[in-house]
């Protein structure tokens, strides 16, 4: 089984498996209860939006319309007023329209030339006019209006048609007055205003007549401060329509301005001209404004929580939100499309003007939508909390009946599978459960049983390939036999728990065998190996015979078997194991076991052992192999340092006569002691010649001998200058040459860069080049050429000498051997060449020549500048 | 002291001698020239010359003292340890000299000397210059 299987985190519990399907079909369930609640509620509230709106646009409609009525109260109000009528009776008695043209006055100009001034009249016809805008002004602000004005009659006018004319007109900017310099004419008519806040009526006595002529100028001046003023928006006279003797109301659209109009005529007692009797007459109306401006609408819609509109002639005319340049059409639709957003309306005819004024009040459609939607979420999140508590429910009462006794199974078959098989599962259950405990616990023991035999035969095994691994582990560490063997019984009998091991080797001389290693049951060898060998050969045993047979001789019962031999060391001895250690057609000796018990060794055993026997084997081979290696190493070893000790005596001990042959022959040559012929210089010369050439060839054998024996090392320095060796070689060639017909010439390249190697084994490699060009060259030119090239120093020397062809290059290089002009000439060691291309190459460098019989020679060396595998000698 | 130089060459071999003291015939300046012939109480017999030796010779094979025990003497000793002191020697394989160098020599001149270069060497040595590459 794999351990993949075992992973509780990837594993899906049962629990887990149905609350899946179940919680997925609640939730789908869910979903899908919860839109059709939307579906139907849309249409539900939809209907009940709806009604409201229509509830909504009625008290919008009775609003506009209790304003209205409100209007027609006020303006009513002010013919009941009697300061009002008071001030009209005045106003008509002495008003503009009784004056006389020439006494007819602007009120500012009483403030400049109130003494022209001449009768009461104009002032009490002044302070009606003023009295009368402060009752309307009180109005205006007392009743939030958005204007108030007074037509004036002139019922005993002399223009009998008059129609009612324009005196003022307040709205909550400004006060219009208007003026009429002609008696009797309009056609002049200007208006003058004052800011309505800046405006204040004089004082009731402000007039009084009998002070008027005692008011100081300037007091006129501040109250009556009018300017001229252009055009006026009210009409000048009232339309016929309203010029009734009844109250009316009216409707006025100024684009998107709704403007409700009322008006009220105002009678008063007055004194007909022709009787003087107290005649009731129509002396003007009072004109209300109330606008449907923006201020109003969104009172409104303050006060129902809902947008509100108007609409005329079924269009919408003004809205609280809505900036449409053009008047919106109300179709049959039960929705309208504002500002890109759909909305629902219902809409209400006004009174008093059903025919040309409706109220409107808007929902947003989106309004709704996200009430559906609220409501949507709502259901879908209390649903999945009741799934989710459901399910977490459900997932417990599961874990509690099948998933727990699940994981009780499981954990029972982990111990198993780890080796516990006693693990039972302890389960007491009348159902399908308790059932398959008591199969469980059936089966645990019955692998319990199993294993157990199993277990014992893997430690069996164990202890065989530990014991083989233990001693393939000495066989690579150990390569000396007397400490192996030893070691390898040692291991075998604790494994094994033998009685005895013994391992017999072969002798080298006669073959017979001899104990080289055992252990008994003390721990201890054998003691008395003589006796045990000698009762092994004396007669044919088992040991004896498995090495004759070079076969495994299997002996369960020693008692049975006449072969075995009894030794005093080894009483108890019941049956044995003789393995003959084999390596191919090989024989090395013989494992021999022996144990206490009877039929000890069985099959597995015996494998087991005959392994063991075959790696003892191999490695009493290879310790052998090795022996004898590690001794030719030795000897080669002793034989090298006698050859270098050898050869250092000879160098040393060649080289201190030479120095008093050489240097004593030099004296009697330079005549130190007593004069010489030049012939007998001449020959001492030739003393001096032959000596340096047996100094040269024991270098030379040195070397030789170094470069064999791979000790050949380099004494390196920084700056060796090639040049400098040149010139030490061209003045060997010179002293070479001595009297042939030969040119030494050069061409070094300047600035030839200084090198890194042994000055000595340089200028030794030319040396031997220069000489052998001067030996092998009878007449001509020897040419010494250096020059830079890439990380090189190339060296070229040329001759024109007998030549070499290609074919001699191993006579030019091999040690010892020399071309056939060299051995004719029977000068040189034979070993110069090879020599300097070891040293040549030592450097990192090459020695190599290009030659034709009969022409001449070329030898070539490369030495790198910078040879980096060359240290420097410290 | 008369402007030459004091040197001290050990050496057991007669024919070596004989060839110092005619090599040192041929310098073109004088030399004291002591020879011991051993190195039998090498340092009372070095501490008796006057003037104090300038350059040691030393041969390598000689007895008792040998060439290096010769060099530790005379580096131990107060008045000569900065003397210029040389291996006259035939042991000239590559380990040898590297042998001489580690143990202190400040050069060395090999046996066979060279008649010719002779009395350049010995300069460049009483010059104070290191020698290690005269081979031959």
């Amino acid at each position: 089984m794999s351990e993949k299987n075992h992973n509780p985190g990837r594993s899906v519990g049962i629990g887990t498996k149905i609350l899946l399907p179940v919680g997925a079909a609640f939730i789908v369930f869910t979903i899908a209860l919860a839109t059709l609640i939307g579906i139907n509620s849309f249409n539900n509230l939809t209907n009940v939006k709806l009604s409201e709106l229509e509830r909504m646009s009625r008290i919008l409609a009775n609003n506009v319309t209790e304003m209205v009525d409100n209007a027609t109260l006020i303006a009513n109000s002010f013919e009941r007023s009697e300061r009002i009528t008071r001030e009209i009776e005045q106003l008509s008695t002495f008003g503009p329209y009784y004056a006389n043209p020439n006494d007819y006055y602007e009120p500012w100009s009483i403030a400049t030339q109130w003494h022209n001034i001449e009768g009461a009249n104009q002032v009490f016809a002044l302070q009606s006019n003023l009295n009368l805008i402060t009752q309307l002004q009180v109005s205006l602000q007392t009743n939030n209006l958005d204007g108030i004005g007074f037509y004036l009659t002139s019922p005993f006018d002399m223009i009998s048609d008059a129609e009612p004319t324009l005196t003022f007109w307040l709205d909550q900017q400004q006060v219009i007055m208007a003026r009429f310099p002609t008696k009797g004419s309009i056609s002049d008519v200007s208006y003058y205003q004052i800011d309505n806040a800046i405006f204040h009526a004089p004082s009731p006595n402000f007039f009084d007549i009998s002070s008027v002529y005692s008011v100081p100028p300037h007091r006129f001046f501040t109250n009556l401060d009018f300017t001229p003023a252009e055009t006026v928006n009210q009409p000048l006279f009232l339309s016929e329509e309203v010029f009734q003797d009844t109250e009316s109301t009216r409707i006025l659209f100024d684009d998107s301005l709704i403007i409700l109009q009322t008006v009220s005529p105002i009678h008063v007692m007055l004194p007909h001209p022709d009787t003087w009797d107290d005649t009731q007459i129509l002396a003007g109306f009072i004109v209300i404004e109330q606008q449907l401006d923006l201020t109003t609408i969104l009172e409104f819609q303050n006060r129902l929580g809902l947008d509100v509109g108007f609409a005329h002639d079924g269009q919408i005319v003004t809205t609280n939100f809505a900036n449409q340049d053009h008047p919106i059409s109300i179709g049959n639709e039960a929705t309208v499309s504002l500002e890109n957003e759909m909305y629902y309306f219902a809409t209400e005819p006004i009174e008093p003007y059903p025919d040309d004024l409706a109220a409107v009040v808007f929902s947003p459609r989106s309004d709704i939508e996200a009430l559906i939607n609220l409501l949507q979420s709502q259901i879908i999140t209390i649903a999945t909390v009741v799934v989710g508590v459901g399910s977490i429910i459900v997932y417990i009462s599961i874990q509690r009946l099948i998933s727990h006794p699940l994981k009780i199974f499981t954990d029972h078959a982990k111990d198993i599978e780890q080796g516990n098989f006693t693990s039972r599962v302890g389960m007491q259950r009348n159902d399908e459960l308790g059932h398959l405990a008591n199969a469980f616990n059936t089966m645990a023991k019955r692998v319990e049983e199993l294993i157990g035999s199993l277990e014992e035969r893997v430690n069996a095994r164990t202890r065989d390939l530990k014991a083989a691994v233990e001693v393939s582990r000495e066989i690579t560490t150990v390569l000396s036999l007397e400490e192996l063997l030893p070691e390898v019984v040692k291991l075998t009998a604790e494994t094994y728990q033998l009685y005895a091991v013994a391992i017999l080797l072969p002798n080298q001389d006669d073959g017979s065998l001899s104990l080289s290693a055992s252990i008994i049951e003390t721990g201890q060898p054998i003691v008395d190996t003589e006796t045990f060998v000698e009762s092994i050969l004396s007669k044919p045993g088992i040991i004896a015979e498995t090495a004759r047979r070079r076969e495994a001789i299997i002996v369960n019962d020693v008692s049975q078997d006449e072969r075995y031999l009894l030794i005093d060391e080894l009483p108890n001895t019941k049956s044995e194991l003789a393995i003959p250690m084999m390596l191919g057609n090989r024989f090395l000796g013989v494992f021999d076991v022996q144990s206490r018990h009877i039929n000890n060794f069985g099959e597995e055993e015996v494998t087991a052992l005959q392994i063991l026997a075959k790696q003892t084997a191999i490695a009493v081979r290879n310790a052998q192999l090795f022996e004898a290696l590690r001794q030719a190493q030795r000897q080669a070893e002793r034989a090298n340092q006698a050859k270098s000790a050898f050869l250092a005596s000879v160098s040393h001990e060649l080289r201190t006569p030479l120095n008093s042959i050489i240097n004593f022959t030099e004296f009697v040559r330079h005549g130190m002691k007593g004069p010489v012929t030049e012939e007998q210089a001449e020959t001492l010369s030739e003393v001096v010649a032959a000596s340096e050439h047996l100094l040269r060839l024991i270098n030379d054998v040195l070397d030789m001998s170094k470069i064999e024996s791979d000790s050949l090392t380099l004494y390196v320095e920084d700056n060796v200058d090639i040049e400098a060796l040149i010139d030490k070689a061209i003045s060997t060639a010179n002293s070479l040459i001595a009297n042939k017909p030969i040119v030494v010439n050069t061409d070094i390249e300047a600035n030839l860069p200084k090198i890194r190697g042994d000055e000595q084994r340089i200028l030794q490699i030319m040396l031997n080049i220069v000489s052998n060009a001067c030996k092998f060259t009878d007449k001509g030119e020897i040419r010494i050429e250096a020059k830079c090239e890439n990380d090189k120093i190339i060296i070229a020397i040329h001759d024109t000498g007998s030549g070499i062809s290609a074919e001699d290059e191993d006579k030019v290089f091999g040690a010892f051997k020399q071309t056939e002009s060299g051995q004719k000439s029977g000068v040189g060691t034979g070993l110069g060449m090879p020599i300097s291309r070891v040293l040549a190459e030592e450097h990192g460098g090459k020695l190599w020549f290009e030659g034709t019989i009969g022409e001449g020679t070329s030898f070539y060396v490369s030495l790198p500048i910078r040879p980096s595998h060359l240290e420097l000698t410290t | 002291m008369s402007g030459s130089y004091s040197i001290v060459y050990v050496e057991d071999d007669p024919g070596s001698q004989k060839v110092m003291r005619g090599l040192v015939e041929t310098l073109g300046f004088s030399i004291d020239l002591h020879i011991f012939e051993d190195s039998s109480h090498f340092i009372p017999r070095v501490e008796a010359l006057d003037p104090e030796p300038d350059l040691f010779l030393l041969d390598i094979h000689v007895s008792p003292l040998n060439g290096f025990d010769m060099l530790q003497a005379l580096r131990r000793h107060d008045d000569f340890q900065g003397k210029m002191i040389v291996a006259l020697t035939a042991s000239v394989m590559n380990e040898e000299v590297k042998q001489l160098k580690e143990a202190g020599f400040d050069g060395i001149l090999a046996k066979p000397l060279k008649f010719q270069d002779f009395p350049r060497h010995i300069q460049r040595i009483l010059d104070g210059e290191n020698l290690w590459a005269i081979k031959r």
